[in-house]
């Protein structure tokens, strides 16, 4: 008797490993600002004394950018707490127990503030205010703090994007691409995991 | 600058042979404490990325330059495998503490020397 390992239609593509629209490569990506640099920008953040908000839908690189503005901030000797809002109120009462703990001139940066209810999000500016703290948010919409960048994409962003990650002898993934951004109206993450599907499954290469 | 360097050319190891190397500096600071070695895998795909470090070894304040034998005791699994959605990554990555630089390298782990195809099926044939 003999085993044959037979490869399966779905393993003849890429393996996750080498797919080029790999998380970790997609992660890895900087963000890309419409106007000013890092340098012009953070300049605007701390006019603004940290507390503001990054503005946008889904997958157009806001909880990218707060990242990395968490790299920079602690680079230049700022503290700070990261955290991502939580759905349920009685984990946001948790929250905010915590921020009260923050010690004085901590810059919170906070994902997904849409989900704070409307209570939670005076409260946590009440906090701010009276701890010093800064507050930097990611949200879909900007209603409780000064907007610092609205995120926005296009399709030159996208080709700029993918251009970074593909091999650059990688052809035909335009017409994908493009497709792709209609379809899912500007959420580059969403792109980005259909494009992951067509190498995975060999249509591109 | 580090560098790291497998005994093993090939970078393929079975699950019961340890991994053995040398890493190499060159340049560092003097507020280089340690350059720590860690065995780990990952995760890499189309969801978030799992890490799990298996063993440390430290090298207690290296100097501006220099360089030192190490030895794993083999990791035992799980396998290096890749399918269209996810893979598992072995590898040894040296990090200076505080961080100034870093080297990664990877390598497979699996009985026959190439990593698991996740997907691939078995014919029987008797």
């Amino acid at each position: 008797m003999s085993i044959d390992l037979k490869p399966d239609p779905a393993t003849l593509g890429c393996p996750a490993r080498l797919n080029p629209l790999a998380v970790l490569r997609t992660d890895a990506l900087q963000f890309q600002f419409q106007q000013g640099d890092w340098e012009s920008e953070l300049e605007k953040l701390r006019r603004l004394n940290f507390r503001a908000a990054i503005v946008g839908p889904k997958g157009r690189g806001k909880t990218t950018l707060l990242e990395q503005l968490h790299t920079r901030l602690v680079d230049l000797g700022h503290h700070c707490s990261r955290r991502r809002t939580p759905s349920a109120k009685a984990d946001q009462a948790i929250l905010l127990t915590e921020t009260e703990a923050l010690p004085s001139s901590t810059i919170l940066l906070l994902d997904s503030a849409e989900l704070l209810t409307r209570t939670n999000r005076r409260l946590l500016l009440l906090t701010v205010e009276r701890r010093n703290l800064g507050l930097v948010v990611t949200t879909h919409r900007s209603e409780f703090l000064p907007t610092w960048i609205e995120c926005r994409t296009s399709s030159e962003l996208l080709h700029s994007l993918l251009t970074q990650l593909l091999p650059r002898e990688s052809s035909g993934w335009e017409a994908h691409a493009n497709a792709a951004f209609r379809k899912h109206a500007g959420n580059i993450r969403e792109v980005f995991r259909e494009l992951y599907d067509l190498y995975a499954s060999g249509e591109l290469v | 600058m580090i560098a790291l360097k497998l005994d093993k050319p090939k970078l393929h190891y079975d699950i019961d042979e340890p991994i053995v190397g040398e890493v190499i500096w060159d340049g560092l600071t003097e507020r280089c404490d340690l350059i720590e070695l860690r065995l780990l895998w990952y995760t890499s795909g189309k969801g978030d990325r799992d890490l799990l470090v298996i063993a440390r070894i430290a090298v207690m304040k290296p100097g501006v330059s220099g360089k030192q034998r190490f030895h794993f005791d083999p990791p035992g699994g799980p396998y290096s495998f890749s399918g269209a959605l996810i893979s598992l990554v072995w590898a040894i990555e040296a990090v200076t503490v505080p961080l100034s630089d870093s080297q990664i390298i990877e390598f497979t782990l699996a009985p026959s020397g190439n990593e698991v195809r996740i997907g691939a099926t078995s014919g029987i044939n008797a």
